[in-house]
């Protein structure tokens, strides 16, 4: 008896399931590759946005650099930011310190302010006086104690979060987060 | 009787299989063809952020330094022609024409002693971190110690030891006589900074499509000489081969006044000579557009599915970049420079 067998049916089925499961694991490598390109593109908009502020904020004088971070030895204690937690840049419009020009956040990624739209960057400042940060004593009236940390970090969401506020709902699975740190004295030496 | 085994497909079995076939290729080839439009936007999207990167960080690099050797006698003349900021400068907001001129030593090497100088002053050598920009064509060093900026006379071509640079003086043009009577060792201990002489910059930009960053040669009278040389050129004519436009700048100043006790920042688009030493920072940005077709011709007319207005530290968005086109790729790029030299010199003048 001749016992040429060609594939049947189901043989065809099954190799077509399979060829196509491995394709379905591509096309999430594909989907994978879009979200790293996203990623990369929102992270550089947000190193400038917190480079932009870091540069602002040295571009002030030593009298309104204190005023921003407060003297916490000044009796009544001017507005501080030194000691608090993290807060939105909003904090900072004040003519005085920048201008009736300063840009405070939610930005989208095309640099305009945005509240409501996809994807918002959030930027935020927190400080506290150098010693604190680094835990060491400085007596009253030496140049350390004059020194200011101030960390200026941005938070936005992931690809595949468009509506995540990142700043008051932070999740490490959700958001990303980079924080830039200064240092710089509110007196002049 | 014998059965004849050798069956082959139906005409039903060939046709589902071939359905089936018809199918994967169908999806494979909508995954080979997004993969293609993915390649081709992440190709052009990586090539808008380099350039992009590349024409800030040299705008940002000249004007960091201004100031890095100046003076406050540079800070204490009205004529616009001479000073650190020269000109009458004129900022924009996105759609104006832009110029703004200045003094800063970016192109030449900043470094700093490895060793004392050695020798008997004024003849002292100086042993130099050497650095990419210490060609044999500087003609002078700004020194600066203490009391202020030595400026040498025309050096010769500086001699290479491992990673130094050695140049030997044979005096000052400017020098500091509150040093009178030290020696070169004295007056420059290692560590003291060197930087080299200072150019004539001019950044131009002709809305919507010419970007230029230009730097001349100061003659001895502080006045520029010679030669235009080109950092950014940037000029879209239309041509066919050309892909990339800048049609949106921002250039504005950080001007720090103080009325009585109150003290203000406001961010402006020019100022007068009078105002000059106010200025504490300066921020720019743009847009970088590629023309490159980035879509598919279907997907041209589609709603956009996010805003496309790209805006630079504004808040209105009537004063934005509105991309119309979807088939192109547009990026924002921005950035804020603090004239720290700048602002010392500042610092010294209103003390």
């Amino acid at each position: 008896m001749n016992k040429i067998k060609a594939f049947t049916l189901i043989e065809v089925m099954i190799s077509i399931f399979i060829f196509t499961t491995s394709m379905l694991g591509y096309m999430a490598f594909h989907a994978h590759s879009m979200a790293v390109i996203f990623d990369n593109e929102s992270a550089q908009f947000a190193h400038a946005l917190a480079f932009n502020l870091v540069d602002e904020i040295n571009s002030m004088s030593f009298e309104s650099f204190g005023d921003m971070v407060g003297d916490p030895t000044s009796t009544p204690q001017k507005t501080a930011l030194v000691g608090t937690s993290s807060q939105l840049d909003s904090v900072m419009t004040n003519s005085k310190l920048f201008g009736d020009k300063f840009l405070y956040s939610p930005f989208n990624i095309l640099g305009a302010q945005d509240s409501t739209g996809s994807y918002r960057f959030y930027r935020a400042v927190r400080a506290d006086s150098y010693a604190n940060k680094t835990q060491t004593y400085a007596a009253q009236g030496t140049f350390l104690s004059t020194l200011y940390h101030v960390d200026v970090s941005v938070y936005w969401p992931k690809k595949g979060y468009p509506d995540k506020n990142c700043f008051a709902d932070y999740s490490e699975a959700a958001c990303n987060y980079l924080s830039i740190p200064l240092v710089r004295s509110n007196h002049k030496y | 009787m014998k059965i004849e085994k050798n069956r082959a497909f139906t005409i039903i079995e060939l046709m589902v299989s071939i359905f089936l076939t018809i199918t994967v290729i169908a999806s494979f080839y909508k995954l080979y063809e997004a993969s293609l439009k993915t390649e081709r936007t992440s190709s052009i999207r990586v090539s808008v952020n380099l350039l992009g990167e590349q024409i800030m960080d040299t705008l940002a690099n000249s004007m960091r330094l201004i100031g890095l050797n100046g003076e406050i006698g540079d800070l204490q003349t009205s004529d616009t022609a001479f000073g650190i900021l020269r000109g009458t400068p004129r900022g924009g907001l996105g759609k104006d024409h832009v110029s703004f001129t200045y003094l800063s030593p970016y192109g030449s090497p900043v470094s700093k002693l490895q060793e004392d100088a050695s020798g008997t002053y004024p003849a002292c050598t100086f042993k130099i971190f050497n650095s990419a920009a210490f060609h044999a064509n500087i003609s002078k060093l700004y020194i600066h110690n203490q009391q202020g900026i030595y400026v040498t006379k025309q050096i010769g071509a500086p001699s290479y030891s491992g990673n130094n640079a050695i140049v030997t003086v044979e005096s000052f043009d400017k020098e500091w006589s509150a040093d009178d009577g030290k020696t070169c060792k004295q007056r420059f201990p290692a560590g003291t900074l060197v930087s080299g002489e200072d150019f004539y910059y001019a950044l131009t930009y002709t809305y919507p499509k010419s970007l230029k960053l230009t730097y001349k040669e100061l003659d001895s009278s502080g006045n520029p000489t010679g030669a235009e040389n080109e950092l950014i050129n940037f000029e879209y004519d239309n041509k066919a081969n050309q892909t990339f436009q800048i049609p949106f700048f921002v250039l504005e100043f950080l001007k720090e006044s103080i009325e009585g006790d109150v003290e203000s920042r406001t961010w402006v688009t020019t100022f007068s000579a009078e105002e000059r030493n106010d200025i504490v920072a300066v921020r720019f940005g743009f847009v970088l557009l590629s023309l490159k077709d980035r879509v598919t011709a279907k997907d041209v007319n589609a709603a956009p599915s996010m805003s496309n207005k790209y805006c630079i530290f504004n808040k209105n968005t009537n004063n934005c970049y509105e991309l119309t086109n979807p088939n192109y790729t547009a990026s924002v790029f921005q950035r804020v420079v603090y004239l720290a030299n700048f602002r010392m010199l500042e610092d010294q003048v209103k003390k």
